[in-house]
Order: structure tokens, then sequence, then C-alpha cells
């Protein structure tokens, strides 16, 4: 399989965003909506080849472009993930933009970058490629959170966000130059065998501090506190179909990434005897952000900001899925993302999606307030919105049967399980401060069901294309909690392709997803001979300690 | 020519992160704030081709030049939403874009 074959999702987003470019200046003033359908056609071109990618065994163990893509489980997991939010924020985006005045149609092809950007950072597993990924997505992002027109609160919240985001960005930098530093390397797999190889010799100084800025790089990217400030601000301000991309597909990558980086690097032995190692610093996180989150989330009155207190808490439950870590399965001692997690960032993602989707689909231009008064009613006047809006805060709430629940129920027992000794009290803490969660989550039930307006009702914007995303999460959501069975194994596959094969890790001999049913494998790969040759020269997974093969710029 | 050890580039390189990061956080005037995420981002720069030099390696060195193209592209729509941000506020002090608290 060609190189470009193995990243054709990622061209295909491209492309979409170009195209929906083109079409912008051929379609007439006011007629831009069926650009969201020609963006979400491409999202959904693309997830259909990154399905068809992640059946495909080959695409496990060849080192596509010199390795710096890791095409695994891993990365299409949260690639569908990504597109899944980008498609529904666009047809979101199709109702709320003119209501809203904004006219133009680029916030589809940026949306269609920016999805583009967020897949290549979840397949990355070089540091510069991580970083183009990083700043491809958030370049676009920074502009989308500033489109409104009419706004100073969304011009305001896009300089906040590309200020603070800059920042990070600049951090994720140092980091990846540090570790360069230590090993001469940038591809993670590289960094962490050099680093094992080395023993004592590599300076510690050195790659603790690179593990530090990463952190407060990825911290900030996830929303976790203490570097959660931008959040409720830049959620607030933003177009609300495009917070809820930011809520769903740029959480979830960003934590894709962080997962991956993190325990990644955790593997070098630089870290053992310390006294304060990553999984420490993930745990500081989370439990900020689950106290942050919950308690901050109870005084506010905007609808938006306490959807974007929960994210930060949200942030919090998944960090300590992040912090109990599993044992790779064939390999003891080797540590892999916790399986509970994928599956969560699915969840929690559709739920916010929805959220902030009926949110929305309310209002007319000029008029941004999000208070709890203005959505009092919603569910007698708009029974539709009234139903998406419950289901999905009562998600993100964790009530059965929704998938929030089976997730945060799956998170906690496999955090439970995976650190029986230490993760006891952490737990518990989560648990209460779900329950103090639950106040704000009933308060905007409260208000959408059993609270009559004052004054005149905010109106509903009459959608097509709006309803039929909420639609689709409000079934994902059911069906996440419901029959989550082929989502669990899904998510359990990701997890164990989260780390990186440095050293003794078997190429993977299970290349399709080992807890489902057994993939139909395309004809075409299914000749074992070819197989065996790309395990054969999937060199970033083999053990030999020698030169690797030259940089890129070296190459004819 | 006299040898100059990595350890002064990389030292310098974190003493241009350290000033860029606090100039972020303390100048108000947004196109100060600019400048200073440009430092920072040259301090990283200088310390990938310290490091590049020490290891020689040429890896460092590209990642130099995607960097300081990502910088510009950074730089561009920084200065885009700077000038949506004049627009609306009549200023570009940060102090005066503060409308959501809390």
């Amino acid at each position: 399989m060609s190189d470009l074959l193995a990243i054709s999702p990622l061209i295909v987003c491209a492309v979409t965003g170009l195209l929906v470019m083109a079409l912008d200046l051929l379609a007439g003033e006011g007629r831009k909506g069926f650009l969201a359908w020609v963006t979400m056609g491409g999202f959904a071109v693309a997830g259909v080849l990154a399905y068809l990618l992640w059946r495909t065994p080959v695409a496990l163990t060849h080192p596509f472009f010199s390795g710096v893509f890791a095409l695994d489980p891993h990365g299409w997991f949260f690639a569908e993930v990504v597109l899944l939010s980008g498609g529904l924020a666009a047809l979101l985006a199709a109702d709320h933009n003119p209501e809203q005045g904004i006219q133009g149609g680029e916030t589809y092809s940026l949306l269609a970058f920016s999805v583009t950007g967020a897949i290549l950072l979840v397949v990355a597993t070089d540091l510069i490629t991580l970083f183009l990924g990083l700043e491809i997505m958030s370049l676009s992002l920074y502009v989308l959170a500033a489109s409104k027109p009419t706004s100073a609160f969304s011009a305001e919240a896009g300089m906040k966000y590309f200020l603070l985001g800059g920042v990070a960005s600049a951090f994720l930098l140092m980091g990846a130059a540090f570790l360069y530093g230590a090993t001469g390397h940038l591809g993670l797999a590289d960094i962490v065998r050099v680093l094992a190889a080395k023993g004592a010799d590599t300076d510690p100084l050195l790659v603790q501090g690179a593990v530090v800025l990463l952190v407060v790089a990825l911290g900030f990217k996830v929303a976790a506190a203490p570097f959660h400030f931008w959040t409720p601000d830049v959620y607030e301000g933003a177009p609300t179909p495009i917070t809820a991309f930011m809520a769903g597909a740029v959480k979830a990558a960003a934590f894709a990434v962080l997962a991956r980086v993190l325990l990644t690097l955790s593997r070098a032995p630089v870290f053992t005897g310390l006294d304060v190692t990553p999984g420490d610093l993930l745990l500081g996180l989370s439990v900020l952000s689950m106290i942050f989150g919950n308690v901050m989330g109870v005084v506010q009155t905007n609808v938006k900001r306490i959807l974007a207190y929960s994210s930060i808490a949200h942030a919090g439950y998944i960090l300590l899925g992040v912090w109990a870590t599993q044992n790779l399965e064939g390999t003891p001692g080797v540590q892999t993302l916790n399986d509970a997690v994928p599956f969560y960032l699915l969840a929690y993602a559709v739920a916010t999606v929805g959220a902030f989707g009926v949110l929305a689909l309310l209002g007319r231009a000029g008029e941004e307030d999000m208070s709890l008064d203005r959505i009092a009613g919603l569910g007698r006047r708009h029974p539709a919105l009234g139903v998406a809006l419950l289901v999905s805060v009562l998600s993100l709430a964790g009530l059965p049967p929704l998938g929030g629940f089976l997730a945060k129920f799956n998170l906690f027992r496999q955090v439970l399980t995976a650190n029986p000794g230490t993760s006891l009290p952490w737990v518990v803490l989560a648990v209460l401060l779900s329950v103090v969660a639950l106040y704000y989550y009933l308060r905007i039930i409260l208000y959408a069901f059993f609270r009559e307006p004052e004054g005149e009702p905010v109106p509903a914007i009459a959608s097509r294309a709006g309803g039929i995303a909420l639609a689709v999460t409000v079934i994902l959501t059911l069906a996440l909690g419901v029959a989550p069975g082929v989502f669990l194994d899904a998510s359990h596959t990701a997890a164990q392709a989260t780390v990186l094969a440095a050293d003794a890790r078997p190429a993977p001999a299970v290349p399709a997803p080992a807890a489902s049913a057994p993939a139909p494998r395309p004809r075409g790969d299914a000749d074992p001979a070819r197989m065996l040759r790309s395990f054969q020269t999937g060199s970033r997974r083999m053990p030999v300690p020698a030169e690797r093969p030259a940089p890129p710029p070296s190459r004819p | 020519m006299m040898d100059v050890p990595v350890s002064w580039y990389v030292i310098l390189a974190v003493a241009l992160f350290g000033i860029g990061t606090v100039g972020v956080f303390t100048r108000r005037n947004l196109l100060v704030v600019l400048m200073s995420l440009e430092i920072m981002l040259n301090g990283v720069n200088l310390a990938l081709l310290a490091f590049a030099r020490h290891h020689g390696d040429a890896q460092g060195q590209a990642a130099v030049f995607i960097v300081m193209a990502v910088a510009a592209a950074e730089v561009a729509v920084g200065l885009a939403l700077a000038i949506a941000l004049f627009r609306r506020n009549g200023s570009v002090d940060l102090d005066r874009a503060t409308r959501m608290k809390g």
C-alpha cells in the first residue's frame, strides 16, 4: 500500500477544505448552507477510509513516511471521533451561521482544515509532525472562534485562545527541543529507545524539563486545571457550533496525543526513582480539574459557561483514566492507556456536541446571552430540542442508561482495577464531585422544563441540518449506553496501540482488533508473504540499536 | 575559531524563552505580546539549532525551518485577530478586552 493511500483520510479532509473554499466563491450570498453538506460529505468519506485503513493489517506495521505517522487503531479511533464532531459542527453551523450574521462560507473550509490538523495530530509519532498537526488544528480554530463579525465577545474569545494557544505551542516545542537535545531524535519511539539505551547516561534535567513543558502544553489543550482559565471565556465567546467542535473534537485529539506522548515517554527509565513522576503530574492535574470544574460550575448562570466548566471537570476524570495505566497485553511490564479512556472521550464528545448543539439552534442575531433564564420553558415550546438537551445533559451528568453513565462507570471501575492500591481515594473524590456536578446539570434541566420564561421566550432556529445533527447525537448517546459492545471493543483496541513500541514490543501480531469479530481482510492484503515483508520493513518497531534510517531531507 | 560550548546556547535559548513567557503574561499591548510570543519561538529555534549541532544531525535544522514557517502563519493570524479586535474595541490594549469574566 502506498504512503499516500495510507493517509487518504487526511488528504480527503484537506481537499474538502480547498473544495469548499472554491465553491464558496461560486455560491451566491445567503446560499452557503450546502457547503455544510459538502464538508459533511468529505468527512464521511474520510471516516469510511479511516475505518477501512483501520481494518487493513498492513497499515499497522509499515513505517509510512519514514515513520512519522503511526497508522494504528489509536490514531484511527480518535480520527473517527474528530470527524464525527467536525461533521456535526458543520451541520449545526449551517443553521446557526445565517441566523447569527456569519454570512461567508469560510467556517466550513476552516473546519475542514482544523479537522485535518486534528487527524494529523492523532496519527503523529514524531514531535515536529505533532506540532504541525497541533498548529494546523489551532490556527484554524483561532479564526473560527473570532468569526462572528458583529460580536466583540467573539473577537475577544479568538484573541484569548490565540495568545494562550500560542504559548502552549511554544511550550510544546521547547519540550520537543529538550527531548531532541537529550537523544538526538524527534520521533517518540526513537527517543524512548535512545533513553533506554543510554540509561543513567542521559541528562535527567533535560528529559524531566521536557516532560513538564509537554504536560503544561497539552494540559492547556485539554483544558485541565490549572491551565483552564481560557476555557469558559473562549467557549462562551466563540460561535456555538465552534464551541461544540472545540469541546468534542479538540479535546479528544488533545487527549489522544497527551496519552500517547506521556505514556510512551514514561517507558524511559529516567523516571524510575524520581520523587515526581509524569504520572504524579497527571494525577495532580486531574484532581485540580475535577475540583475546579465541578465546584466552579455551580456558581455559573450562563449555560455555555456551565458546559465549559463541565468540560474542565470531564478533563479531570479522563486524566484520572490516563493516570491509571494498564498492562499492555502480551508484554508484561509495559503500561498502556487505560481502555476506558477512548470510550469516555467518544461518549463525552457526542454528549457535549449535543448539548452545545441545542444552544446553537437557539436565539437570533445579536443576542449572545445564553443565561439560564433564556432557556426557560424550552422543553415545552420545542419538545424536540428539549429532548436533545435532556439526553445530552444527563449523559454529561452520567445518569443511566445513557452513554455518559456507562463511560463514567467503566472508567472508574477500570481505574480501580488498574491501580487497586492507590486509586481508591481519588475515585471516591471523583464520585463525590460528580454528585456536586449533578446540581448544575439538573439546574439546566430544571430551567428548560419547569420554569416559565420571564418576558419574551427565545426563538428556536427553524432547522433541518442542525436537527439531523442533534438526532445523531441523541441516537449515539443512547446507543453508547445501551449497546456499547462494539464501541468498547474499539476503545480497547485503540488503547492497546497508544504506547509506541520502542524496543521489546513485538510487531503487533494481532493486527485485526483483538476483541471484536475477525475483520474481513481486503483481498489485496491477504498475501502472507507480503504481510511478512511489511513486518520486516517495520524498522521503527525493531529492537535494533543501530542507526535509524537517514532523515528525510538527505533522501533523493 | 573559538568553540562555544553547546550549553551556552541552550542557556541563552532558555533565557529567551523565559523572557518571552514573562512578556506574554505581563505586557498589555497586544503587539508587544505578539513579539514576546515570537521571542519564545526563537528561543526554541536556537535550542533546536544548538542541539542539532551538538548531535551533528540535520533533523533539528529542518525542524527550525518548519517552526519558522509555522510562526509566520501564527503571526499572520495574530495580526488579523488584532485588527478584528481593534475594529470592535478601538484599541489593542488587552485590558480593554475583558468583557467576559469568571
